[in-house]
């Protein structure tokens, strides 16, 4: 069953794989073995394994992965879904570093001077692979985390660094 | 650059004061049946190693893990029983490394990896996680199916599935549902579940090792309060999983009433339903189910089901049965 009381199937999940095919580079048909989901009166949108499946009595809290929390334009994929799918971006890919890349998971903010120059984009790291959603403004890149993955880190990683990207 | 040297090791937290190890008064009742005694109540109040396993489906996660546990932990080994898994020194703390926030792997128990190695699940398949928060063993189920089928995380209370929905997305699972239900009234879906998974409300008389020795004692009200919750939840699992499935029951206590009992309870108030045989995997030191217990007896295949003892294998505490229906 794809319905519940709090979930059912998105009848058309056009916006999202053009969203993520123009900005991202990220095929539709990346997402053909999965269905996209939405919570009733929210305007978040999940993303699940296609044989997923809900059942009427069930009381269901969550459905595979947040996908977005708004929806586009002026919603954009979160990080989590970004860290997974991240690898089959072509478009807006910020390759890092690795001091870069750990700089950025310990919430600082880098120095960005190349292409692209403003607005989301997948962060990537060779050893890492896709490390969420980053964003890009007035030079600068930074990368989403939630709070309690940051917080986990600790106190320690307050004093984090600066670097530069070459 | 390489990733990992260029940045030294993470941070710890300074170590406590060290301590003699002493034994729980909780323990005392189980010197008869662990053996060596002094050597059950010695581990018992030693700090607990650390297990991490990488997330699979992340692309080349086995190799990447394998180097950031060389360049941040000194004294991690490979886990012989669960490819790609780690054991790390009790004091490392791979929950802070900054490489943890990907995704890339995620810290478990090592007795709660033989949960799922018993369960045993397979792509597509449709698996119940009858009590999952924090969701360590959900997640672990869905990384080993490969992302394909169906895992239902279920537990009853809002505030715990807090911790299951942050492991889920970090991980970015997509074939999980999360639902908060009474685990002992679970609705039965159109189609029955092929693996039902009972890791059940316990005493954690087994979670010493996290606590620094520590155990409350665990009044006779309150034992029977959980054995009553244990027997209804593994019923129900045996009435949801479809016939050759499977149900794997464990917690992570030391008391017969709440594990050889329990499953007893079950299979005899259960038409169709038989305990198989685990030898545990090779490299775990797993010892058999109890057949006596004070005043209780249970027929010898209770020797079938597994138990963890922290003297033998320097885990935690740790029981399980797996079921089949026939």
């Amino acid at each position: 069953m794809h319905a519940c009381a709090a979930f059912e199937v998105l009848a058309d999940p056009t916006p999202y794989l053009r969203w993520l095919e123009e900005r991202f580079g990220i095929a539709p048909s990346t997402f053909e073995s999965y269905r996209w989901w939405r919570r009733r009166g929210a305007r978040a949108v999940w993303i699940a394994a296609r044989d997923v499946v809900v059942d009427a009595q069930w009381a269901v809290e969550a459905v595979g992965l947040v996908a977005f929390r708004k929806p586009p334009p002026r919603g954009y994929p979160t990080t989590a879904f970004v860290a997974r799918f991240g690898g089959f971006a072509t478009r807006r890919v910020a390759e890092v570093g690795d001091v870069e890349a750990l700089a950025l998971l310990r919430g600082a903010e880098i120095d960005w001077n190349s292409e692209p120059t403003a607005g989301p984009v997948v962060v990537r790291n060779a050893s890492l692979g896709a490390l969420g959603r980053g964003w890009i403004r007035s030079g600068r890149l930074t990368l989403e985390l939630r709070r309690e993955w940051r917080r986990r880190m600790g106190a320690a990683n307050d004093h984090q660094p600066n670097p530069s990207h070459n | 650059m390489d990733l990992l040297s260029s940045t030294g090791p993470a941070p710890r937290r300074p170590a406590g004061p060290t301590q003699a190890p002493r034994a729980a008064p909780a323990l005392h009742r189980y010197a008869a049946v662990a053996g060596d005694a002094q050597a059950f109540f010695d581990a018992a109040a030693s700090p607990l190693p650390r297990v991490v396993w990488p997330n699979t489906l992340r692309p080349r996660a086995a190799e990447t893990l394998a180097r950031v546990v060389g360049a941040r932990c000194a004294g991690g080994e490979p886990l012989s029983w669960w490819p790609g898994a780690w054991r790390l020194p009790p004091d490392s703390e791979p929950g802070r490394w900054p490489e943890f926030a990907t995704g890339l792997y995620h810290c478990q128990e090592e007795a709660s990896l033989l949960a799922v190695w018993a369960l045993d699940p397979q792509p597509g398949e449709r698996v119940l996680d009858l009590c999952a928060a924090p969701g360590g063993k959900t997640a672990l189920c869905a990384v080993r199916m490969g992302d394909r089928g169906l895992v239902i995380a279920n537990d009853s209370v809002l505030s715990r599935l807090v911790a299951l929905g942050d492991t889920l997305a970090r991980l970015g699972l997509t074939s999980v549902v999360v639902t908060r239900c009474d685990g002992r009234s679970f609705p039965a879906p159109a189609s029955p579940f092929d693996r039902v998974l009972v890791d059940a409300p316990c005493s954690c008389e087994g979670n010493s090792r996290k606590q620094g020795g520590r155990l409350p004692l665990c009044s006779p009200a309150k034992r029977d309060g959980l054995v009553r919750i244990q027997r209804a939840l593994l019923c129900r699992a045996l009435e949801l999983v479809r016939p050759g499935g499977v149900v794997v029951y464990s917690t992570c206590t030391y008391a017969p009433e709440e594990n050889e009992a329990v499953v007893a309870h079950a299979v005899a108030s259960t038409p169709g339903v038989r305990i198989e045989h685990l030898a545990g995997p090779r490299g775990l030191r797993t010892s058999g189910g109890l057949v006596r217990w004070g005043e209780a007896h249970w027929p010898t295949w209770m020797e079938h089901a597994v138990r963890l003892w922290p003297h033998r294998s320097d885990t935690g505490g740790f029981f399980l049965a797996r079921l089949r229906r026939v």
